[in-house]
């Protein structure tokens, strides 16, 4: 036989298993991605190819393999109707490897299933890149080559653990190789084609829209919206000032409340004081243009733009974590505004109830001016029983009248808006901002995790002398909620909102040491991977010395470099010689090939005396010495207790001898 | 393909040493992509051209992880040939239309195990694949099937392998440097022209044969218990052997008159039938062809000297 019909041998059973279980394996996280369809199909034609088999029945007809790819393809055509995108790619992969698993048959066959199963893997990272899930499909390629070098081996034998040991071997010197191409392979700007370069779903998140609920309902979720990391740790706002300012909120029909259409101003100004903070936001992707700049933003990265009520949007929809550089003025006066602004700052819905006139005429009555209007009003939700729940009682007709007077339990939303539609029956322009308030230092990764359960709603009045001024009518109720986060996990029977505390427990100090960990690991994850971008990779460059590093000659280093790291591992994973006795063995056979260049015939069966043996007939003159190394070699390999110096010496008569 | 054979003069081929070994080095050993490696070449490329596209830093990973192992991969295939040490065996003569076994030591003087080599002849179609332990040894046997009588040079070896992945497949010629002799086929039965001369052998009924029974004697030690003659022990007079001979007492001296009205090759066959015969038969027997006459005489070395000549008639002896 040779290799070439070896590669022609048919599959045995447990090697069809095996790659059938693979091949499950590597494909199973595209079930959440792709339609039930799809992974039906997958599953279906895997589990008759293992029932096939089982059964021992003969190879699939060609006709049955013909009739289930025309299947397999029009269920993915009809699924994706002129869509030609990721999905409709990746689904088409997935059906072809999985008909290809019906004809499987010999190794060859198995080589292709397994590098079209490669490639697959590789479609993974466009749905997600979260660091478990990297590792999970990184573990899958290296059980594929793990596989293929079973594949190669002259039996299939138990001896699965030395085979193992290769590969993980043959794996640890490929990261390095890696890492220097990942680092210095020159990056491209932009796609080479344009499909949908969306990489992972959104988490919900503040939207466009509040209508009473909508907030609150975020709250409950402990996932993480973006993180900040701060350029100076120093200034890290206070927990009052940090608010993350995200839509702005005008509009209202008595419901729900939508945002401004926030088209690109022609020009903006404020008043800042003091000097602006610089920082990073890393956001989760949203699928909004939302940015949760800090309040209020100064300068904002390119791509970007601040909306006529300061908002920071970004042109593109945020479809994957990313990360931008911004600076915000924590303390600032916007004095500015239009005319419409105001205006429609004022505007009431329909649904205003008589009782809610009442009211305000009567704190009007006894409110001088407009401050001390708004003083009242927070006095009221103060001094009244209003409970901050997050789960308040379903209000749909008129939330505001029934929120005012009837229930008084409601979150922020509830709060914002209703004081919101106090503040313009008085005439006073005001508005609902939407965002989040607040976040988690992280001592370990040094910066802030802001999460959903963080989201908030507040307002901003405006103000004859100071412009538009930030007003919370939730810290009136519950002044809590701006100092402290919410904590999600934990909530009373009666819906009340329970607040983190600093637990000194040991316990729970650890469980939090370990989460900031993981957030930290998981930010750098994305800084250092995920988002390692062409400004990223010269950033780096410039800043180890390699700046010069551009186009074509960081195609070079990269080629270069990838060499001298291969020379590295070969010669730092070449096999040792650990026992002296072989250490004993390799300087006998330099003494051998030199008595073999005199002529002394040895055969391989030929032990230390048979060779001195015959060496002393053909060299009589140099018999003692002859002697003396085949007794060191004895004693050198076979003896106990074999020291250095011994060994030392051995190699000294070996050297010498001529 | 009539010009592959040209084509490996021009390699570099590695010589046999002056210990009668052949030595694999660096510099004589080839390495070029499967046609699994070159899919495999694909596979990342197609992985590489996805991950620029997506911008997918994890696919850069993948593929740039795929690629390092492709290249160790080739490292490794290489490495799995280099320091080899083979010994090429002295190859049986066989009768033509046989399978002669053409056997190869491979040694391996390294602490690291060889998987799978192929070593073969004849652009790989006969070969033989085996691992090799570390320190160790280990034979391989490669099936030649011939067809003509004479010598039968044996054509460079290639010593190959595609270990640890498949991907490459590194190999190194072995200079051609060994021969055997194919004897003429035997022809099914002894049918000669002209009955051959039987002479009579003087001291025929003294030797020791196998046909008729001559006398007893005395049991010795090593004796075959068939020639034991258990009778003579039942009678209770102790263990006698039976001793046979007269199998000598004919000599043939075979030559080309005998089956000069056949053919030349079945001519030759039928001597080899008839050499073989005789051997068989243990009829003393003598072969005189042109100018070369071998003595009438008995036994292995005698058969192979007679059918050597006959391998090689009309041939240039080499």
């Amino acid at each position: 036989m040779n290799l070439k019909e070896f590669n022609k041998q048919p599959l045995k059973d447990f090697q069809l298993y095996l790659l059938t279980v693979l091949l499950f394996f590597s494909v199973l996280p595209h079930f959440f991605n792709l339609s039930i369809y799809i992974s039906l199909f997958f599953t279906a034609v895997l589990g008759l190819r293992i029932v096939t088999y089982r059964l021992k029945l003969k190879a699939l007809p060609r006709w049955f393999i013909f009739l289930s790819l025309a299947i397999g393809i029009f269920v993915v055509v009809f699924l994706y109707s002129g869509k030609i995108g990721k999905d409709f790619g990746v689904s088409l992969l997935v059906a072809m490897l999985s008909l290809k698993i019906l004809e499987v048959k010999t190794r060859r066959d198995a080589y292709v299933l397994c590098f079209i199963t490669g490639f697959m893997l590789v479609t993974q990272f466009l749905y997600s890149q979260e660091i478990l899930f990297s590792l999970y499909i990184f573990v899958m390629a290296v059980l594929i080559l793990g596989y293929l070098f079973w594949l190669n081996q002259a039996a299939w034998n138990v001896d699965s653990v030395s085979n193992l040991k290769s590969i993980f071997r043959l794996t640890l010197q490929a990261l390095p190789v890696m890492v220097v191409l990942f680092i210095l392979f020159p990056r491209l700007q932009g796609p080479l084609w344009g499909f949908d370069q969306g990489v992972s779903s959104a988490v919900t998140g503040i939207s466009d829209t509040i209508t009473p609920g909508s907030i609150s309902q975020l709250s409950r979720s402990s996932a993480t919206a973006f993180r900040v990391k701060f350029d100076d740790i120093n200034d890290l706002p206070a927990p009052e000032y940090r608010y993350w300012r995200g839509p702005v909120i005008t509009q209202t029909d008595g419901i729900s409340w939508q945002a401004d259409k926030n088209e690109k101003p022609d020009k903006i100004s404020y008043q800042s004081k003091g000097t602006p903070v610089n920082y990073q936001l890393t956001i989760e992707p949203t699928q909004q243009q939302w940015l949760f700049a800090l309040d209020l933003p100064s300068t904002i990265p390119s791509k970007t733009f601040v909306t006529s009520n300061y908002s920071v949007k970004t042109e593109e929809k945020i479809n994957k974590r990313s990360t931008y550089a911004l600076s915000s003025s924590p303390y600032y006066a916007i004095k500015d505004s239009s005319d419409y602004e105001l205006l429609e700052a004022l505007l009431l819905p329909t649904n205003i109830t008589p009782r809610m006139t009442r009211f305000v005429n009567e704190m009007m009555k006894d409110s001088p001016s407009d401050q001390d209007y708004i003083s009242a009003i927070l006095n009221f939700f103060n001094k009244q029983e209003f409970v901050y729940t997050l789960s308040p009682p379903v209000m749909l007709d008129n939330p505001a009248d029934e929120f005012l007077f009837d229930h008084r339990k409601g979150f922020c939303e509830h709060y914002a808006s209703s004081f919101v539609l106090l503040m313009r029956m008085a005439d006073i322009p005001a508005r609902i901002v939407a965002g989040y308030q607040g976040g988690e230092w992280n001592p370990t990764g040094e910066h802030l995790i802001v999460r959903q359960s963080d989201a908030h709603a507040w307002t901003e009045v405006w103000l004859e002398d100071s412009g538009w001024v930030r007003i919370d009518p939730t810290s009136a109720v519950s002044p809590e909620r701006v100092e402290q986060s919410i904590d999600p996990t934990s909530e009373s029977s009666t819906g009340e909102v329970v607040f983190k505390i600093s637990s000194d427990s040991m316990l729970g100090t650890l469980y939090k040491e370990a989460a900031w960990m993981l957030d930290s690991l998981d930010l750098n994850w994305h800084r250092w991977v995920v988002g390692f971008s062409q400004k990223r990779q010269s950033r780096l460059l410039d800043s180890s010395g390699l700046g010069f590093l551009k186009g074509y000659k960081l195609g070079i280093a990269a080629i270069v470099m990838t060499f001298v790291v291969l020379i590295v591992m070969t010669l730092l994973f070449r096999n040792k010689i650990k026992d002296k006795r072989d250490q004993a063995r390799v300087y006998w056979d330099k003494f051998t090939r030199k008595l073999n260049k005199k002529g002394i015939k040895i055969e391989p069966y030929d032990g230390p005396e048979t060779i001195a043996m015959n060496a002393a007939i053909i060299l009589p003159e140099q018999k003692p010495s002859i002697d003396l190394i085949t007794r060191y070699y004895i004693k050198a390999h076979y003896g106990k207790n074999v020291s250095s110096k011994l060994l030392s010496d051995f190699k000294k008569l070996v050297a010498e001898f001529r | 393909m009539s010009l592959l054979p040209d084509l490996k003069k021009l390699a570099r081929q590695t010589q046999k040493n002056k210990d009668g070994f052949y030595y694999i080095q660096a510099r004589k050993i080839y390495i070029l992509p499967t046609r699994f490696g070159l899919m495999f070449a694909t596979m990342v490329l197609a992985m590489l051209v996805g991950s620029i596209n997506y911008a997918n830093n994890l696919g850069f990973m993948l593929t740039f992880f795929f690629a390092g192992i492709g290249v160790l991969v080739m490292h490794y295939t290489w490495l799995n040939l280099l320091n080899l040490k083979i010994q090429v065996l002295q190859t049986e003569p066989v009768f033509a239309g046989q399978t002669a076994s053409f056997h190869l030591i491979i040694h391996n003087p390294n602490n690291r195990p060889r998987g799978l080599i192929e070593a073969s002849v004849n652009k790989n179609q006969h070969a033989c694949i085996n691992a090799v332990p570390a320190e160790s040894h280990q034979l391989f046997k490669i099936e030649l099937p011939v067809k003509n009588r004479g010598w039968y040079s044996v054509d460079t070896t290639t010593i190959a392998t595609q270990y640890p992945l498949g991907l490459f497949r590194a190999w190194s010629y072995l200079e051609a440097d060994s021969k055997f002799l194919v004897y003429p086929k035997p022809s099914n039965q002894w049918t000669p022209d002209k009955t051959p001369d039987y002479s009579p052998n003087a001291n025929g009924s003294k030797g020791v044969g196998a046909d008729d029974f001559i006398a007893h004697r005395n049991y010795r030690q090593s004796d075959s218990p068939r020639q034991i003659d258990w009778k003579v022990f039942a009678r209770e007079k102790g263990l006698m052997t039976k001793q046979f001979g007269g199998d000598r007492n004919e000599q043939l001296m075979l030559n080309m008159d005998l089956v000069k009205d056949l053919p030349l090759e079945t001519a030759l066959s039928m001597l080899t039938r008839a050499i073989l015969d005789a051997e068989t038969d243990h009829v003393l027997y003598g072969l005189e062809i042109t100018n070369a006459k071998i003595a009438v005489s008995h036994g292995d070395q005698h058969m192979h000297a007679c059918l050597k000549l006959l391998a090689l008639y009309g041939q240039d002896t080499g």
